[in-house]
């Protein structure tokens, strides 16, 4: 874990002392360019907001990283979450096969 | 076991510090103009149900019935430092109120839920691609020890939002990055980690019943998570796919390894058009496959792959239709999930059977001003889960007379309403 830890540290630092230099041009984009057009700003965020989630089906069982008013919306990233629940609280709830149900 | 603990505790408000210390150092760093946003919002989500039997099922006859009030609430904010990078701040947590009234497993639960506190860097400064890391900390702010009959008010999550009321520490760091292929279609790649520290939960439930019930240190597995998503969107039609796979460590139960789930695969997808100013559609779908878990040989103490795979595959579709005037929307969503059955003999104590949900309702939305909007959304929910035939004892080889389950046949109500305020600041 703490391999992890620093691996993501060090990735944080890195931007941080890469973004703390003086910008010669003021970049208008908020989230980035490609080929000199500002990258579509909502699909950036919501792309690196599903990435970051589906990266981390089980962090939390009561506290999804997400928004409130993303968790309840098909739009969100509901979908991904109800499979989700659907997979990983369920099955071990309705069925101790293994153990007196860890996750239950 | 308490060195262990307090390692973990010593690493968790280590890493806590560390990201205390980065969002200090992102706020202070000088930028011309910096335009910061950050919004709150809640819900009031409210679940009823009643079914042919209690949750969890039992073979004894007795319909079931519950309520949950679980309100969430999430603060963000978001800005660029400088026009190369980017900071977002998600802050998760909640309230829920969850009671179980079926004849012999009735039970109640009061709580807040845990807290999860997620900061995000992204790098903006490069054309062929935006990396980002976050890491994720789920703080134990829930309830994990229900003793007595308070255990009941864990409910069907296919009924309730929450049906489960914390865990222990958790620490996921993810590393990603967006690469646009063209401006306005993006692949993301993103790996992750999820360290799930151990918690208390309530022990077996004691026979005779003045014996005090004691507590048991569960240790749920770690997860290793990577996925790639692909995301298109231009005038009225956007389309997102994500595919993730992950591989999870044993969990274990007073030290004692339990089992190591399988591998999991996970492709969901959703797509939305908007047909004219007044009218738009979303339609989404999920499916996710888990392999065999492995299970511990009380002979040789080691793991072992499942005889057969007692995991079911997930699928899932929603629709959602909408009509907007002005600062107004509203429109109908369902929704339809089947688990299918697991890999056992329907005579096995194993077997799960499977199950459907389907969900249909309404939601709406108003913006009330351009700070702030109100929701809300009435789902009416209907579950089916297929009987479950009698159990054979294969040290006894007879069937087990009363151990089937017929058809489990489940209807409820989700009521909510929610607000957002959204704030932006020039620095």
């Amino acid at each position: 874990m703490m391999k992890c830890l620093s691996v993501t540290a060090a990735a944080g630092a890195l931007m941080l002392a890469l973004t703390s230099q003086p910008a010669s041009a003021q970049k208008k984009c908020p989230e980035g360019m490609k080929n000199g057009q500002c990258v579509s700003p909502g699909l950036a965020k919501n792309m690196r907001m599903r990435g970051r989630v589906a990266a981390q089906p089980k962090v939390s069982q009561t506290a999804a990283p997400v928004p409130t008013a993303d968790s309840s919306s098909p739009q969100g990233t509901r979908d991904y979450f109800e499979t989700n629940r659907g997979v990983f609280r369920s099955a071990p709830c309705r069925r101790n096969t293994l153990g007196p149900g860890i996750t239950c | 076991m308490l060195v262990v603990n307090a390692r973990a505790r010593l690493r968790g408000s280590s890493w806590g510090a560390a990201v205390l210390v980065l969002f200090a150092v992102a706020l202070s760093i000088p930028a011309s103009a910096q335009t910061w946003t950050a919004a709150f919002d809640t819900e009031v989500r409210y679940f009823s149900w009643h079914s042919t039997r209690g949750f969890p099922s039992a073979p004894i006859e007795s319909r079931g019935s519950g309520t949950q009030v679980y309100a969430p609430l999430s603060f963000q904010f978001s800005g660029n430092p400088s026009p190369d990078a980017k900071f977002e701040f998600l802050l998760r947590s909640g309230y829920v109120s969850a009671k179980q009234t079926t004849l012999g497993q009735s039970g109640a639960v009061h709580t807040p839920t845990d807290t999860t506190l997620t900061p995000t860097f992204t790098y903006l400064g490069w054309d062929f691609a935006q990396p980002f890391t976050s890491v994720t900390l789920n703080l134990p702010t829930g309830k994990t020890v229900l003793f007595g009959n308070s255990r009941f008010a864990r409910m069907d999550s296919d009924l309730v939002d929450i049906p489960t009321f914390g865990e222990g520490f958790n620490v996921g760091p993810t590393i990603g990055a967006n690469i646009p292929i063209t401006p306005s279609l993006i692949l993301t790649l993103s790996a992750g980690y999820t360290w799930r520290g151990a918690f208390d939960k309530e022990g077996p439930t004691p026979t005779p019943p003045l014996q005090d019930q004691g507590t048991q240190r569960a240790d749920p597995g770690d997860v290793a998570t990577v996925s790639a998503s692909l995301g298109y969107q231009a005038g009225p039609f956007s389309a997102v796919g994500t595919v993730s796979y992950s591989r999870e460590s044993a969990t274990t139960l007073d030290a004692v390894p339990q089992y190591r789930a399988g591998q999991r695969f996970m492709v969901t997808g959703a797509t939305g058009y908007v047909w004219s100013d007044a009218w738009s559609s979303a339609l989404n779908a999920s499916w996710s496959h888990s392999g065999k878990n492995d299970a511990l040989n009380p002979n040789t103490m080691a793991f072992a792959p499942e005889e057969f795979n007692s995991n079911s595959n997930v699928y899932r579709v929603g629709f959602e239709h909408t009509y907007r005037s002005g600062g107004f929307s509203a429109g109908p969503a369902v929704s339809w999930l089947y688990r299918d059955r697991n890999g056992y003999d329907a005579i096995n104590m194993l077997f799960v059977p499977a199950k459907t949900r389907w969900s249909a309702g309404g939601v709406a939305r108003y913006a009330l001003t351009n700070m702030v909007n109100i929701n809300s959304r009435v789902e009416r929910i209907w579950t089916e889960e297929k009987n479950n035939p009698e159990k054979f004892d294969f040290d006894f080889n007879s069937f087990i007379p009363g151990s089937a389950i017929p058809q489990v046949s489940s209807r409820g109500w989700m009521i909510s309403a929610g607000a957002t305020i959204n704030f932006e600041a020039m620095r």
